[in-house]
C-alpha cells in the first residue's frame, strides 16, 4: 500500500451551493424554498433536505458547463441525468447537523408526553439519511444512496467515498457534497445552514473542456497518540504522505486553506501542514474557530472550483475527534 | 481451507454485544437458547408508552466516557481486533468504518435538556472515538445509513482493500435504543407490542435492539497464514428512489441489489445454503422480502434455510448487518444453523422456510444477508464460510 493508493480521483462537472446572505441569523427563515424548487411538494421538507435539493438542482444545471459560470446553464435540472441509467445513478452526502434541530423537537415533544403530537410528515426524516434519500426520489438515482457523517470532515468525507465508490463500478456518475441545518446545540461552535453538491464523473471518463479534477484523502490522527512523541511523529507522516501524495499527482497547488476547530489534533495537524507549505504554496488557516457542522470546507471547495484558477487548489479540514480529509481541485488533464 | 487468492476480502475477527451478552460466545449461545424477549427499557417506556426493547444489560460496557452506541462499538471492537491476533503495528495502520443509525442522539437531547451543551458534541462519533481508543490512523468514516448503515459499511471496507486504500480495516455497526428512534417508530405505528415476530401472521411492527458487531476484515495478503472465518465474497447497494419508509412493493430495487451480490460473487442462487433476511417484523417488509426471495430463488425458495436474526436480538438498527454477518462467521465456525424462535402462525404471504425444531447442519456455508433501510436503501452481500 502506498499514499497515492489512499488517494481517490473524480472530475467535477458541476457544483451547486446554497449559503444564507452574510449576517443572516441561522436560526431564523431565510431559505425560500419556492423559489429554489417549486412551489409544491416541498414545503414539509426539513431545512437541510430543501437545501440540498436546491444545492443538487444547482449543480445539475451547470453540469457540463464552464464550472466558473461565465457560460449560460441548462435550465433543465434533470437533462444532464438523462444519458444515464437509473440504477448507474448515485449519491454521497455528509452531515452532522442535518437533523439536529428535528431531534431535538422531537425529544422535546415526547418529554412532555405528547407524543401524538409528532408530524408524521417531519417524524421520518429523524434517520438522517432520509434528507439524501429524498435526492433520490427527486432525481431517480437508483445506483445507491449513501450518508457519512464523521466530524467536521463528512462534506469532504462524501467527496472520498464518491470518487472511491466511482472508481470502483459502481456507479457512472454521482452527487456528493453536503448539508447542514442549524443546530440549536451548537454551543459555543458557530452553527452552519446550507448545501453544497458536486456532480462527479470517474476519472477515466471523458470530460468536457471547463471541468476539474478533484483528488481526495482521507487521514486520521487518534487524540491520544499527540501525548507520545512516537504518536506525533506519526500524526505528522500521515499528514505529509497525504500533501505529498495528492501534489504528486498534479500540478503544485497555488494555495491550501485549512479548516480547523481549535483541538489539539487540529494545532498538530496545522503544524505540519505549515510547515510543509513554507517556501512551496500559499498557506491560509480559515474559520479557525469551531463550527457545528461540515459545511465549510465544502464551501472552500466550492469557492475553488468556481475561481477557476489555472492551478490545482487544495482544502484541508481537521476535527478534534482525529478526522482530517484533504481535497485538491484543479483542472482536468483533458482539459 | 481453499487457498486465499489476492483480491479475497477476508474475516479474521469478531466482536458482538448484545441483549444475548458480552461477546461472541455469548450471542452465539443466546442464539442457540432462543429464549429471548424484549423489555420496557428503562426511562424510556413511560415516555414512550407500550415501548420494548431488546437492551444490553447494564454493567457490561463503560459508559463513563462515552455514549451508549460508543460505548458498544469500542467494547466489540476491542473483541474483533484481539480476535484476529492484529499485532500493534497493524491495529495503528488499520482503518476503522462504523455505521450507526443514531449515534449518540441520546446523550446528546439528555445533556441538552440539563443545560450541559457548552461545546459542539458531534452526534455521529462512534467510528471516530473507536479509531481514537485503538490508535488506528487508517481512514475513518462515519456511515448513516440507518437501518442498513453497518451494510453499506461493510460495501465500503471492502471497497478500501481491494483498492488498496487499507490492507486491514474494523468495520462494524453500533447503536443504543434512544427516545428519539422509539418514538419515531411508535408514532409512525411501526412497533410490535409483544417481540420482534418476522414473518409471523400476527407481527405488528418491529422491536428495537441495540449493541454492536463488529469485524476485522483483511486482505488476502494481509490475512495470510491466519485463520479465517470466510470471505466476503460479493456486495451490493440499491435505492428504491421511492418513498421515505416504505419499501417499494414491486421490489426491483431489492431484486437487483441480491442478484448483483450474486454476480459479484461469482454464485448462482443455488449456490446458497442460509439466508439471513432484513426481516424486521414491519407488515411490509417482510412480505415484500419474501416475495424478492421468491423472485431470487424461483422454486428453490422452500429449499433455502432462513435465519430470522432480529427474532433473536431485535432490530438493532444501523448494527443490524454486522450482526448478521457475524452471525453468519459463527454458522460457518460451528457448521450449523440454529433454530429459529418458533413462529405463532407463519404469513401465508410469506412463504419462506424457516427451520423451528432444531439446528440445521451445514457442511458449505455460503450466507446471502440483507439489509434495508428508511430511505429505501438497500444492501445484500454474500459470505462464504470456511471452518476456522
Amino acid at each position: 500500500m502506498t499514499a497515492r493508493d489512499r488517494v481517490a480521483e473524480a472530475v467535477v462537472t458541476g457544483v451547486g451551493t446554497v449559503a444564507a446572505p452574510a449576517g443572516t441569523p441561522l436560526d431564523e427563515p431565510w431559505f425560500d424554498y419556492r423559489a429554489r424548487l417549486g412551489p409544491r411538494g416541498y414545503r414539509y421538507l426539513p431545512d437541510a433536505c430543501q437545501y440540498l435539493l436546491a444545492a443538487a438542482k444547482g449543480a445539475l444545471v451547470r453540469s457540463g458547463e464552464d464550472l466558473t459560470g461565465s457560460t449560460d446553464p441548462a435550465e433543465d435540472s434533470t437533462a444532464p441525468l438523462v444519458g444515464f441509467a437509473e440504477e448507474r445513478r448515485a449519491a454521497v452526502i455528509g452531515t452532522n447537523s442535518a437533523v439536529a434541530a428535528l431531534h431535538a423537537d422531537i425529544a422535546e415533544t415526547v418529554r412532555a408526553g405528547e407524543i401524538n403530537r409528532l408530524s408524521p410528515m417531519l417524524t421520518p426524516f429523524f434517520s438522517v439519511n432520509l434528507v439524501a434519500s429524498r435526492l433520490s426520489t427527486e432525481h431517480r438515482l437508483k445506483g445507491f444512496n449513501t450518508t457519512v457523517t464523521s466530524p467536521r470532515v463528512a462534506g469532504l468525507e462524501a467527496l472520498h467515498v464518491a470518487a472511491c465508490e466511482l472508481t470502483a463500478g459502481r456507479s457512472d456518475v454521482a452527487l456528493a457534497g453536503v448539508t447542514e441545518a442549524f443546530d440549536p446545540g451548537h454551543g459555543t461552535a458557530a452553527a452552519e445552514a446550507g448545501a453544497v453538491v458536486l456532480m462527479l464523473r470517474p476519472p477515466a471518463d471523458a470530460v468536457r473542456p471547463g471541468s476539474a479534477l478533484l483528488r481526495t484523502s482521507l487521514r486520521f490522527v487518534p487524540p491520544a497518540a499527540l501525548a507520545r512523541e512516537a504518536g506525533r511523529r506519526r500524526a505528522d507522516r500521515e499528514v505529509r504522505e497525504a500533501l505529498e501524495a495528492l501534489v504528486g499527482l498534479g500540478p503544485a497547488p497555488e494555495r491550501v486553506r485549512l479548516v480547523t476547530d481549535g483541538s489539539a489534533v487540529a494545532a498538530a495537524v496545522g503544524a505540519t501542514v505549515q510547515d510543509w507549505s513554507t517556501g512551496r504554496v500559499l498557506l491560509s488557516v480559515e474559520t479557525p474557530g469551531a463550527r457545528a457542522g461540515a459545511l465549510a470546507p465544502m464551501e472552500l471547495v466550492a469557492r475553488d472550483l468556481r475561481a477557476g484558477a489555472a492551478g490545482a487548489h487544495l482544502v484541508v479540514a481537521v476535527a478534534g475527534e482525529g478526522n482530517v480529509a484533504f481535497a485538491s481541485v484543479g483542472p482536468c488533464r483533458t482539459a | 481451507m481453499k487457498d486465499l487468492t489476492s483480491g479475497d476480502v477476508v474475516v479474521t475477527g469478531l466482536g458482538a454485544v448484545s441483549c444475548l451478552g458480552a461477546d461472541v460466545d455469548a450471542f452465539w449461545s443466546g442464539l442457540r437458547a432462543a429464549d429471548s424477549r424484549p423489555e420496557p427499557p428503562p426511562g424510556l417506556a413511560e415516555l414512550v408508552p407500550g415501548a420494548l426493547s431488546y437492551r444490553v444489560a447494564d454493567g457490561v460496557t463503560e459508559t463513563d466516557r462515552y455514549g451508549r452506541a460508543t460505548a458498544f462499538a469500542l467494547h466489540a471492537a476491542r473483541q474483533a481486533v484481539a480476535d484476529a491476533a492484529l499485532t500493534g503495528e497493524e491495529i495503528a495502520d488499520m482503518a476503522v468504518v462504523i455505521g450507526t443509525a443514531a449515534g449518540e442522539t441520546s446523550e446528546r437531547e439528555a445533556a441538552r435538556d440539563g443545560g450541559g451543551l457548552d461545546a459542539w458534541a458531534p452526534v455521529f462519533r462512534v467510528s471516530s472515538a473507536v479509531g481514537g481508543e485503538l490508535g488506528s490512523f487508517g481512514s475513518n468514516i462515519s456511515v448513516s445509513n440507518a437501518c442498513a448503515a453497518s451494510g453499506y459499511a461493510l460495501t465500503l471496507a471492502i471497497d478500501l482493500v481491494r483498492r488498496g486504500e487499507a490492507q486491514t480495516v474494523l468495520v462494524g455497526g453500533a447503536d443504543a435504543v434512544a427516545t428519539v428512534p422509539l418514538a419515531a417508530f411508535s408514532r409512525l405505528g411501526a412497533s410490535d407490542p409483544v417481540r420482534c415476530r418476522p414473518f409471523d401472521a400476527g407481527r405488528r411492527g418491529t422491536v428495537f435492539g441495540e449493541g454492536a458487531a463488529m469485524l476485522v476484515v483483511r486482505s488476502a495478503e494481509a490475512a495470510a497464514g491466519r485463520p479465517v472465518y470466510g470471505r466476503l465474497l460479493g456486495t451490493a447497494l440499491s435505492c428504491d428512489a421511492h418513498h421515505p419508509t416504505a419499501p417499494d412493493p414491486t421490489g426491483d430495487q431489492l431484486v437487483r441489489v441480491a442478484r448483483e451480490a450474486l454476480r459479484e460473487a461469482g454464485q448462482e442462487p443455488a449456490d446458497i445454503d442460509v439466508v439471513i433476511p432484513h426481516g424486521t417484523g414491519t407488515d411490509r417488509n417482510d412480505a415484500v422480502e419474501a416475495q424478492v426471495l421468491g423472485e431470487v430463488f424461483g422454486e428453490r425458495l422452500s429449499g433455502v434455510p432462513l435465519f430470522s436474526l432480529k427474532a433473536f436480538i431485535g432490530h438493532t438498527a444501523g448494527s443490524a448487518a454486522a450482526f448478521s454477518t457475524v452471525c453468519a462467521a459463527l454458522m460457518a465456525r460451528h457448521g450449523e444453523m440454529p433454530a429459529n424462535i418458533a413462529l405463532e402462525r407463519q404469513d401465508p404471504d410469506c412463504p419462506v422456510w424457516l427451520p423451528q425444531t432444531g439446528p440445521t447442519p451445514l457442511t458449505r456455508t455460503n450466507v446471502l444477508l440483507n439489509a434495508y433501510a428508511f430511505g429505501g436503501n438497500n444492501f445484500s452481500l454474500v459470505f462464504g464460510g470456511e471452518r476456522r
